[in-house]
């Protein structure tokens, strides 16, 4: 394959980032009632459980000692997945994932999956569909994405550039029914209804984590709609997917991180705090325990590295694996506030700048959205963790400029300022 | 006798608000402070190392205090004065940490200002304010009281804030700089195309709803942005530089 230029691969970016993002009034509107419900929602989750902001401190602590240690950690957490009668792996990359994968599902299954956003860092659902599979994004927000062939264009709400007259008309477009184009409630009725059957009728189950535990090999998944629950708890085998940098020490460390998350994320307290550490299990008759109960019979958990552990060895790329994904970050960013998810590829934003280079797209394709950053901070004032993505930012300009990855209006920019202090040496 | 070497012309020439430099010469007039342009100033340099060229920035500096020591010696100046946030933030912090020292200070207007506030004389000037703290001046340096001592000192001016909700999140304790948005005055250099919506974003969403006359930034380039998001979502608003304002309202 012909390797892109990287004028190439910014200006594509540039048009697609001012024609589809700023210059489209609906991505404004959507974001602008999302981001003002997010800021007076999470005010009041501070507000009420202040305690978060010192534990958010803690949690930092807890991140740093766990990124340091990350590969004993997943060792450990692997360990207390076998334990508790699950299967356990370790995927250095993408490919070794989805073959994973391959081994568990094979092809013909029905599969429900929960919202993950490392599943869509090796695209999963795609890989999963081209094997014969039909696969279910069950989050309300990745339904209409899928509905819509879009991609995620939030880290926590991945339609939010989609109001909801588009989410009407969509959904009339699939049922064939009628659906008042204000009525939320309708829409959501509708999406349930839709999928409903689909969790008992599926082969597998899928999911992320928010955070697991290395003693006790417990997965934390936060949610407020249910579907992680019915994907973890309805399918006869659960799979799931997990980034490496998800791993704390304890069981304890896992709360206060889960905590953190869900307050910084807007929430007073989701609906739903999932913890699972095993497949479904009784001993309810003669104390014989006995795997699959009510819930799946089996669980797999692969821990995917993919660029982590080279992200972990930087001192200054490290600080990206701390990110809890609360998205916080995202609503503050003036760019992102009109563009939505058109900034950036796989992940979003500043922060997803640095994790697309190292996890996704690789660093010449991370070009234009490693300089759509204002490096302006206000990012860092809102992140739980104060996560340095501007300093991440300036770092990886500097690599791309070392391999020979600059833009034409930066380097033009350059070249003459480069030009002028020749002339004044 | 305190002479100032004005530091940035060159950047607002670039950046083509050459109204920024007007306002200074007519500042400097007004408090009869003896100046003096910097001619050997290579443009915009201190950008450099947020674009990727750290190792460069590190050459040119050199060049930079050499253009300052020449100043010095040939027209005695003895304070750098600038109305960027980046400059007064590389000499004070990045490149001082490296190493790189001026042989006279850098400081920024806002600074210079509110040091001389007993000799401004100010008249009055109703206007209603709202300030934007330049990035690397109030997130980054917390430069914030000078700025906002100096417009309070003229009489009519109504100062107003950039509201955001977490301001009301008395354990977060944050301040209006430290949630103001950024109108994206790098865009300029790093993506053009994306300049004028996000700077137009930013009034709409942030600056409108405080109804003020005027908004104004203590950093030049964030200035640059503000104007031309005004030109292009025709907000009914002036956008004015820092010491535009504070000239504008001086006596004489
Ligand atoms: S960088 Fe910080 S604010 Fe942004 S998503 Fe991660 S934890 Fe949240």
């Amino acid at each position: 394959m012909e390797e892109r230029n990287v004028d190439k691969i910014y200006n594509e970016y540039v048009e697609r980032i001012v024609t589809q993002g700023a210059e489209n009034e609906t991505v404004r509107i959507a974001l602008g009632r999302a981001i003002a419900a997010f800021r007076k929602n999470r005010q009041a989750a501070l507000n009420k459980y202040p305690h978060t902001v010192p534990l958010a401190t803690e949690v930092r602590r807890i991140k740093e000692y766990s990124i340091e240690h990350m590969h004993e950690l997943v060792d450990r957490a692997c360990e207390s997945i076998e334990e508790n009668h699950g299967h356990c792996y370790k995927a250095k990359d993408k490919d070794e994932a989805l073959e994973i994968f391959d081994r568990i599902i094979g092809t013909g299954k029905t599969i429900v999956q929960s919202k993950s956003l490392t599943a869509e860092e090796i695209s999963l659902r795609h890989h999963l569909e081209e094997k014969g599979n039909e696969v279910f994004e069950t989050d309300l927000g990745e339904f209409i994405t899928q509905l819509l062939g879009n991609r995620p264009m939030h880290l926590l709400a991945p339609a939010i550039n989609v109001p909801r007259e588009e989410v009407a008309a969509l959904l009339e477009k699939y049922t064939g029914e009628k659906i008042d184009h204000k009525d939320i409630t309708a829409m959501v009725n509708t999406v349930r209804k839709i999928l409903r059957d689909k969790f008992f009728k599926a082969d597998f189950g899928i999911n992320g984590a928010n955070v697991i535990s290395a003693d006790t090999g417990s997965m934390f998944i936060i949610e407020n709609e249910g579907n992680a629950r019915l994907v973890t708890g309805a399918p006869p085998v659960e799979i799931a997917l997990i980034g490496m940098e998800k791993v704390v020490p304890t069981l304890q460390d896992a709360f206060k991180t889960v905590e953190v998350t869900w307050r910084y994320a807007n929430y007073k307290m989701p609906a739903y705090l999932n913890i699972i550490s095993g497949p479904s299990k009784t001993g309810d008759i003669e104390k014989v325990i006995t795997y699959g109960a009510h819930g799946p019979k089996e669980l797999h958990v692969i821990f995917l590295d993919n660029g982590r552990s080279k992200m972990a060895k930087d001192k200054v790329y490290r600080e990206a694996l701390y990110c809890l994904r609360c998205g916080a970050c995202l609503y503050e960013c003036p760019v992102y506030e009109i563009t939505a998810g058109y900034y950036g590829k796989k992940y979003l934003g500043g922060i997803g700048t640095i994790w697309d280079a190292f996890t996704t797209v690789g660093f010449k394709e991370s070009v234009p959205m490693a300089y759509t950053c204002l490096r302006c901070g206000r990012c860092k004032k809102t992140c739980p963790l104060s996560i340095d993505t501007p300093k991440m930012v300036a770092k990886l300009r500097n690599d791309l400029k070392k391999m020979g990855y600059v833009p034409a209006p930066v380097r033009m920019f350059a070249e003459e300022i480069l030009k002028i202090a020749e002339e004044q040496k | 006798m305190e002479k100032v070497l004005i530091y940035g012309w060159g950047s607002s020439e670039h950046l083509n608000v050459p109204e920024v430099n007007e306002g200074l010469v007519n500042l400097f007039k007004k408090m009869k402070v003896d100046y003096v342009i910097h001619e050997d100033e290579v443009t915009c340099a201190e950008g450099l190392s947020g674009l990727g060229y750290s190792d460069e920035l590190n050459q040119i500096a050199p060049v930079i205090i050499k253009g300052i020591e020449k100043a010095v010696k040939e027209h005695g100046v003895t304070i750098a004065v600038t109305p960027y946030a980046a400059s007064y933030y590389a000499w004070n912090f990045t490149l001082k940490d490296k190493g790189f020292e001026l042989p006279i200070p850098m400081v920024h207007i806002v600074q210079y200002l509110y040091d001389n506030l007993p000799r401004l004389k100010f008249k009055e000037y109703k206007k209603r304010v709202l300030i934007h703290d330049g990035c690397r001046l109030g997130r980054y340096a917390g430069v914030v009281k000078e700025p906002r001592e100096v417009l309070k000192a003229i009489p009519g001016l109504e100062l107003v804030e950039i509201y955001h909700p977490e301001l009301e999140v008395g354990v977060r304790n944050l301040k209006p700089w430290d949630t103001s948005p950024c109108p994206g005055g790098w865009l300029e250099i790093i993506m053009q195309p994306l300049m004028k919506h996000v700077a137009k974003n930013v009034i709409d969403r942030y600056v409108m709803p405080q109804k003020p006359d005027i908004v104004t930034s203590t950093c030049a380039n964030g200035y640059h942005a503000f104007k031309a998001g005004q030109e292009f979502g025709k907000h009914d608003i002036e956008v004015k530089y820092f010491s535009n304002i504070v000239e504008e309202a001086l006596e004489g």
